[in-house]
């Protein structure tokens, strides 16, 4: 008796599960901010946001703009950026792990000032692979109204460099020459 | 005093006249080296002392950015402009800030032109548009202008003054329109005139302040025009320019000058050429797309140390290509620049700075690239930091035996802020600064090979870093990446050669995540082999030799170029 109770209780469930997937609109896998397919332990992608992501082009480094998920229902430049620093390319990321958006700001003169964690300062890599972050970094900041140039500072402060070459003693300005157009 | 007693000075004296001769003859030095200038931009003088030194304009910033309407930020030592691209070099004297007034003017998208001690910055004409029943001329900076009439068609004009047209000018044309033309041409050197030929007799009204960036003038009364007057041109410059695309070359002359040689290269418009060169004959040369020569191509005879030939080659009869070959003897600097006028370049080949052929003793500062906790790229088991203070520490050897004077920025496993670095350069009498690097990308085993970056366009550090390029890339044999501007990478370049006073080169041997740049970078002959080939590069460089491999015969390019074309 308790054995065919559970085998009804089983089908039931089992039938639920079914509807449910079947009444669900069938979705491609987005690409998201980790890169691949989402984590079934997250929360269902709320929005998509654009990004720029370094390509290598014929041997140099270009950037490609790319559409990706993010769980925030109204993301604004902060979860932009985010979703860029989460981004992962061929599996490996391109900022070091824990690194936040810690403010987003834009001034008078179309300075946008990006306040990174403390996490920044870990990062290491060659020259080409720092203008790859660094210029999708700015390139993705300036989509937003107002951006002329992009400051960026380490918990409120200036840095010197992210990876021992560029200088960001000065606001770096986004270099459209890089983009490679899409169709 | 007692009889044959000389006149001794007192010993503490003598400090005081050392000194007081070091300051007169730093000054005389000074005083030698500098001239002064004055600056206008489009017709106003700078205020404020201007002086010229070293080929360069220099000039009070603040005011230059007064008299072109346009914000400057202090960037460092160097400016930017609002909405401006690059970065304007700039230096600090008696408390007042100077910029480099050239490099200003065309981050203010102005026209640079030197005559002597006098610089003239010229406004570029962006768009002309009627709409509205008004008449916009934008221009890149503020200008003055005049207002005229004309019968017979009626035509109201406009002359623009201290300025000059990027395209040929044109003309667009619309009969319902209340402006039936619109005409825009270079009416005289530094003068350009938009003609607007109206339907009928219309009174114009002056809308814009007397020195204005946007000329607006009213062509309407009161009464409202049709709304297909609107958009009438947009820009005609570049309507123009599709239709009238090819240039013709009127003359190239070859001048010679004390540190090098020039040739002006005048056509019958704006002409954009494209520079390069080859590091195994030593040849330099400028492509003219879309231009044919006029007339016979110029016979040059080159006496000075600098060339042994040069030429003037027009690609296959009826292609419209030209290209201008010099076959140099040594390593050069060379740099396009204006000439007189919108119609003219010049092209300067010269010796680059600190190469007057004696290289014993002079302090070349090498730079291992990061160290302590920042290791720089790592890769196949290596860590960028130590295979550059490895290069670095070898070649400082081979340096010191050819007898240069090395410092290295570390000789150890520490950490070293970016200022710190370039900071030695005014420690000690810096001829060059070196910066020893390996590269990543991010994509493992994707691109290898060497690549020598230099500071924006400047033409000694191009030299330096073509110098390096070429004998890395001859002695160690690794991929050619060629010698790049740090612009490539961000439009204010890269830390160390930004903030560097002298020529100075960053070098990125290899990729060490490329399995076949990282192997080799493992190899103790290897690094030895490029260390010494980094001195060598700083040797021919500064002994002004012939470049990596031996030069062969004079222009070869007309029959590489006639090849290409099909």
């Amino acid at each position: 008796m308790m054995l065919h109770r559970r085998f009804r209780l089983f089908v039931y469930l089992a039938a639920a599960a079914v509807a449910g997937g079947c009444a669900a609109p069938r979705q491609q896998a987005p690409e998201t901010p980790g890169g691949g397919i989402p984590a079934p332990e997250k929360p269902a992608a709320e929005a998509r946001v654009t990004i720029f992501v370094p390509v290598l082009v014929n041997d140099e480094m270009r950037l490609e703009r790319r559409s990706v998920a993010v769980t925030s229902a109204r993301p604004g430049p902060k979860e932009t950026l985010q979703a860029l620093l989460d981004y992962r390319i061929a599996g490996q990321r391109m900022f070091p792990d824990g690194v936040r958006v810690l403010n987003f700001s834009v001034d008078k003169d179309g300075v946008a000032v990006v306040d990174l964690s403390a996490e920044i300062q870990q990062y290491s890599g060659g020259s080409m692979e720092e203008a790859g972050a660094l210029n999708a970094l700015v390139m993705t900041a300036a989509q937003f109204d107002g951006v002329k140039s992009v400051r960026l500072l380490c918990d409120g402060k200036e840095m010197e460099t992210l990876g021992g070459h560029a200088d960001l003693t000065v606001p770096l300005v986004p270099d459209r020459r890089l983009l490679v157009e899409q169709n | 005093m007692l009889p044959g007693k000389k006149i001794q000075p007192h010993r503490s004296i003598w400090p005081v006249l050392i000194a007081l001769l070091a300051t007169a003859w730093a000054g005389a030095s000074a005083l030698a080296a500098r001239v002064p200038a004055t600056v206008f931009v489009t017709g106003q003088q700078v205020a404020g002392p201007a002086f010229l030194e070293d080929g360069r304009v220099w000039a009070p910033a603040e005011a230059l950015s007064r008299a072109a309407g346009i914000e400057h930020q202090p960037s460092g030592k160097d400016f930017a402009v609002a909405g401006g691209g690059g970065t304007i070099p700039g230096r600090s004297e008696n408390g007042i800030a100077y910029a480099d007034a050239a490099a200003f003017a065309e981050a203010a998208g102005g026209v640079p032109r030197r005559s002597g001690g006098r610089l003239d910055i010229l406004a570029r004409v962006v768009d002309v548009r009627f709409a509205g029943g008004r008449l916009f001329v934008s221009c890149t900076l503020p200008v003055t202008y005049s207002v005229h009439r004309l019968t017979g068609p009626e035509r109201v004009y406009v002359d623009l003054n201290e300025v000059i047209l990027e395209g040929p000018g044109g003309q667009t044309r619309s009969e319902k329109a209340a402006v039936r033309a619109l005409r825009l041409s270079q009416y005289a050197p530094h003068t350009v005139r938009v003609a607007a030929e109206t339907a009928g007799r219309l009174p114009y009204t002056i809308q814009s302040p007397p020195r204005a960036r946007q000329v607006v003038i009213a062509l309407s009364s009161s009464e409202a025009l049709p709304a297909a007057a609107s958009g009438a041109a947009s820009p005609p410059a570049e309507v123009a320019a599709l239709r009238e695309g090819i240039r013709t070359v009127r003359s190239v002359r070859l001048e010679e000058a004390d540190d090098g040689v020039r040739f002006i290269v005048t056509s019958d418009g704006p002409v954009a050429p494209q520079e390069d060169r080859d590091p195994d004959t030593g040849q330099h040369w400028l492509d003219f797309e879309s231009a044919l020569l006029e007339g016979e191509a110029p016979e040059f005879r080159p006496q000075g140390g600098l060339l042994s030939a040069a030429r003037l080659v027009q690609f296959r009869a009826g292609v419209p290509r030209l290209r201008l070959v010099a076959q140099t003897r040594r390593v050069v600097a060379t740099r396009v620049a204006g000439g007189e006028g919108p119609n003219q370049i010049v092209w300067h080949l010269s010796i680059p700075e600190g190469a007057d052929g004696d290289w014993k003793r002079k302090v070349i500062i090498l730079d291992p690239g990061h160290g302590g906790r920042d290791t720089g790229a790592r890769g196949n088991g290596l860590n960028e930091k130590d295979v550059n203070l490895t290069i670095a520490r070898l070649a400082a050897e081979e340096g010191r035996k050819r007898g240069l004077d090395i410092v290295l920025t570390r000789d150890k496993d520490v950490e070293l802020t970016l200022r710190a670095r370039t900071d030695m350069i005014s420690r000690y009498d810096t001829t060059l600064f070196v910066s020893i690097h390996n590269n990543s990308n991010t994509r493992p085993n994707s691109v290898s090979g060497t690549e020598v970056y230099y500071h924006m366009q400047d033409p000694d550090s191009r030299a330096l870093a073509e110098a390096i390029h070429d004998q890395i890339v001859a002695q160690a044999g690794t991929k050619p990446r060629g010698a790049r501007s740090d612009s490539r990478l961000y439009s204010t370049g890269l830390f160390v050669l930004r903030n560097s006073r002298v020529p100075a080169a960053l070098v990125e041997v290899g990729y060490i995540n490329h399995s076949g740049d990282a192997a080799r970078l493992k190899d103790p002959a290897f690094l030895k082999t490029v260390a010494k080939a980094i001195i060598d590069g700083i040797v021919s460089y500064l002994g002004g030799l012939t470049p990596a491999r031996q030069p062969a015969e004079p222009a070869p390019a007309q029959d590489e170029g006639a090849g290409n074309e099909q």
